[in-house]
């Protein structure tokens, strides 16, 4: 990331690094979806750099923990998708920026769901009682 | 009164969920060695854990989220991701033992062989945390746990000489014949056993899974500052009954039917029948708390939706990373290890862990952004960071330890 | 005869502490173990829990004579204390096989008469270890 200061026409100066990396991320309801793994930045044309979309994943936390086990998350994730990239939540749907970053999209819409979706699928629903309502 | 009872019965959960295997197996075999030499090792873990779960109750009561989840936050995901790593792999270790726990006290109660246990204990772990809701399985294998009261009625039963025991407790002293180094890796393995990770961040999840809000920040210390230390005097009449039985002979305890012998040699039948309910219900209970544990760190450090307090379909990763430790910890079992070894080597890997577990927490507690005006006060912070150096030293010294006395021996 | 079980059974168990495992040193057990009451005169232990401790005290012996009998003699007055210990444990597993038997047969009062030579067995034991401290 650029050490250019954004200057924001309008709204809240937010350090990416504090507020956005690592966060979790809700929906509405306050269920949980993911966590900011990475972001991804664009240049616009006057220099300054602005957050185009949360990125998600193992492809997206692999390169930030770096090293022998950040490279083994990043190969195994590879692998088992196929080859697909980082999760991506395009910024434009964040909604508010607090202890959690809430998104006002339901987490069935956003295309992130790969692993949650195969555990599912694969254990979770054969067992069952796996749709029951908490007591 | 109906906020009376609320209370109390949380107090009284906290008391009978204190005590799972590690502490059995430590006070025991601590007392059969070193007699009350080591009863001062006792309370400042107390301390030490009440400490640190007041301050994880605390920041899920006001921030709403569990500690473990925030420290990727405070840490980044490279200290995050070692944090996980260790807390895991002691959190599986834990389970592991404490099925073990399960089926010997199962083997001690029916004499059926206790690997003929373990299988089934592992499941009835995952149905219990599948099916049961959260309040309730809390509730049930905490006041059962309470049974093992029983350690302090067959120690009064025993009639000991109290001023001699004060006494000894208050002077420590090595027994002839024992060297200084054991002593320390006893001290500090009984240290791991009442500080266990698993139970700050379970402690934690778990407020959430009951959705405390700032309100409940006094239920959640009533249950920390009464309910801890008196499970911490359970653990200390552990050691007093093999203090009084076993000690005198100069017979270390290594077996969990040592462990149960004194209630039964001061109150019979009954006394045996009590306290082997009590340890089958504390040692599940502890696998119910360390399984749930094991999903709630995996889950939470990668953003995972986790928690009984949502359908399993929407949860299933959380419930994925369950079922599998249990898997695990039920075919590590059946390799015929010794599961009070696997005990013991739970407790010293919790020491060694401690650290890198605790000073996250210390971090998140002071950190306005989560508790607002809530953060630490003086007293919380100097001795938080007092016994993050009593941590360190014990965590440090751990493993050099190990290898020098052989495991203790 | 006359004296408890159990102080018998732990005091087995102290010998082969003693014998096995690193410096466990000696008490004045018999006036402590006054405090341990007959545990398995049928009315202080159910018939399981009994049974699993005999035969964790059985499996302890065996890992000990299996060590002992793994170690080469290296003179000959060591040789003879090798003989006379070898002696006494296979005593002392017979005497456990034997209540082993008889707790899970239900037989719990005879136990106490299984069990009598177990005192005879702990004092010739302490009788050698004094000798070769």
């Amino acid at each position: 990331m650029s050490g250019v200061e954004p200057r924001p026409a309008e709204g809240r100066v937010y350090d990416a690094y504090l507020h956005l990396l690592d966060r979790q991320v809700v929906d509405p309801d306050g269920e949980l979806i993911c966590k900011v793994d990475d972001l991804e930045l664009e240049l616009a044309e006057d220099g300054t750099a602005y957050v185009r979309a949360i990125l998600t994943g193992p492809a997206a936390l692999g390169p930030r923990i770096g090293g022998a086990p950040g490279a083994l998350m990043t190969a195994v994730h590879a692998r088992l998708s196929g080859g697909a990239g980082p999760g991506r939540i395009p910024f434009h749907l964040v909604a508010d920026i607090g202890s959690a970053v809430t998104v006002s999209a339901r987490p069935a819409d956003l295309p992130i769901r790969g692993f949650e979706d195969w555990v599912r699928t694969t254990i979770i629903d054969a067992i069952p009682g796996a749709s029951d309502a908490p007591e | 009164m109906k906020r009376l009872l609320a209370v109390t019965l949380g107090i009284l959960t906290a008391i009978g969920g204190f005590v799972d295997i590690g502490d059995l197996v430590a006070n025991a075999l601590v007392g059969s060695r070193y007699g009350f030499a080591l009863a001062w090792v006792v309370p400042v873990g107390v301390v030490g854990i009440c400490l640190y779960a007041e301050m994880c109750g605390r920041v899920a009561a006001i921030s709403g989220r569990p500690v473990f989840d925030l420290i990727r936050e405070r840490l980044g995901p490279r200290l995050g991701l070692a944090n996980l790593a260790a807390s895991f792999l002691v959190t599986a270790l834990t389970l592991t033992a404490e099925i073990g726990g399960v089926a010997l006290a199962l083997e001690l109660a029916t004499s059926v062989n206790y690997l003929l246990w373990v299988p089934l204990v592992g499941f009835l772990v995952w149905l219990v945390i599948w099916r049961v809701g959260f309040a309730r399985m809390e509730q049930v294998f905490g006041l059962a746990g309470l049974l093992l009261i029983v350690f302090a009625v067959a120690l009064w039963k025993l009639g000991p000489d109290w001023g001699q025991v004060l006494h000894d407790a208050s002077h420590p002293a090595l027994p002839p014949g024992e060297g200084l180094p054991t002593y320390l890796y006893y001290a500090i393995a009984l240290f791991g056993a009442a500080m266990t990770p698993y139970e700050v961040f379970f402690f934690s999840s778990g407020g959430v899974e009951e959705h405390w809000t700032r309100r409940d920040v006094g239920v959640a210390r009533s249950n920390v500052f009464i309910g801890f230390p008196l499970g911490g005097v359970l653990s200390l009449a552990i050691m007093g009954c093999t203090a009084l039985v076993f000690f005198p002979l100069g017979v270390g305890v290594d077996t969990l039917g040592q462990v149960a012998m004194p209630p039964a040699v001061a109150l019979g039948k009954v006394g045996l029948a009590i306290v082997l309910v009590g340890i089958f219900a504390a040692t599940f209970g502890a696998a119910l708390e360390t399984g749930l544990s094991a999903g709630y760190t995996v889950a939470q450090y990668f953003g995972w939706q986790w928690g009984k307090f949502v359908r399993p379909l929407q949860a299933a990763r959380f419930h994925g990373v369950t079922l599998l430790t249990i898997v695990v910890g039920v075919m590590v079992m059946l390799t015929t290890v010794d599961p009070i070894k696997v005990t013991e080597y739970s407790i010293v890997f919790s020491a060694v862990a401690l650290p890198l577990t605790y000073l996250p927490i210390l971090i998140v507690a002071n950190d306005p952004e989560y508790m607002g005006e809530r953060v630490n006060g003086r007293i919380s912070n100097t001795l938080g960071t007092v016994y993050l150096v009593i941590v360190l030293a014990a965590s440090l010294a751990a493993i050099p330890l190990m290898i020098a006395t052989k495991a203790g021996q | 005869m006359g004296t408890p079980l159990v102080k018998r059974l732990l005091a087995v168990l102290l010998l082969l502490a003693a014998c096995a495992g690193p410096s466990f040193s000696y008490r004045d057990y018999e006036r402590k173990a006054a405090h341990t009451v007959e545990l398995a005169n049928g009315r202080r232990a159910t018939r399981a829990y009994l049974s699993v401790l005999l035969g964790e005290a059985e499996s302890t012996l065996g890992a000990i004579q299996q060590t002992f009998e793994g170690v080469q003699p290296p003179d000959r007055r060591a040789d003879r204390l090798r003989a006379e210990l070898g002696e006494h444990l296979d005593g002392a597993a017979d005497v456990l096989a034997a209540l082993r038997i008889e707790v899970r047969r239900g037989h719990v009062d005879a136990l106490a008469g299984i069990a009598e030579p177990l005192g005879g067995l702990h004092d010739a034991l302490e009788k050698l270890a004094e000798e070769h401290r």
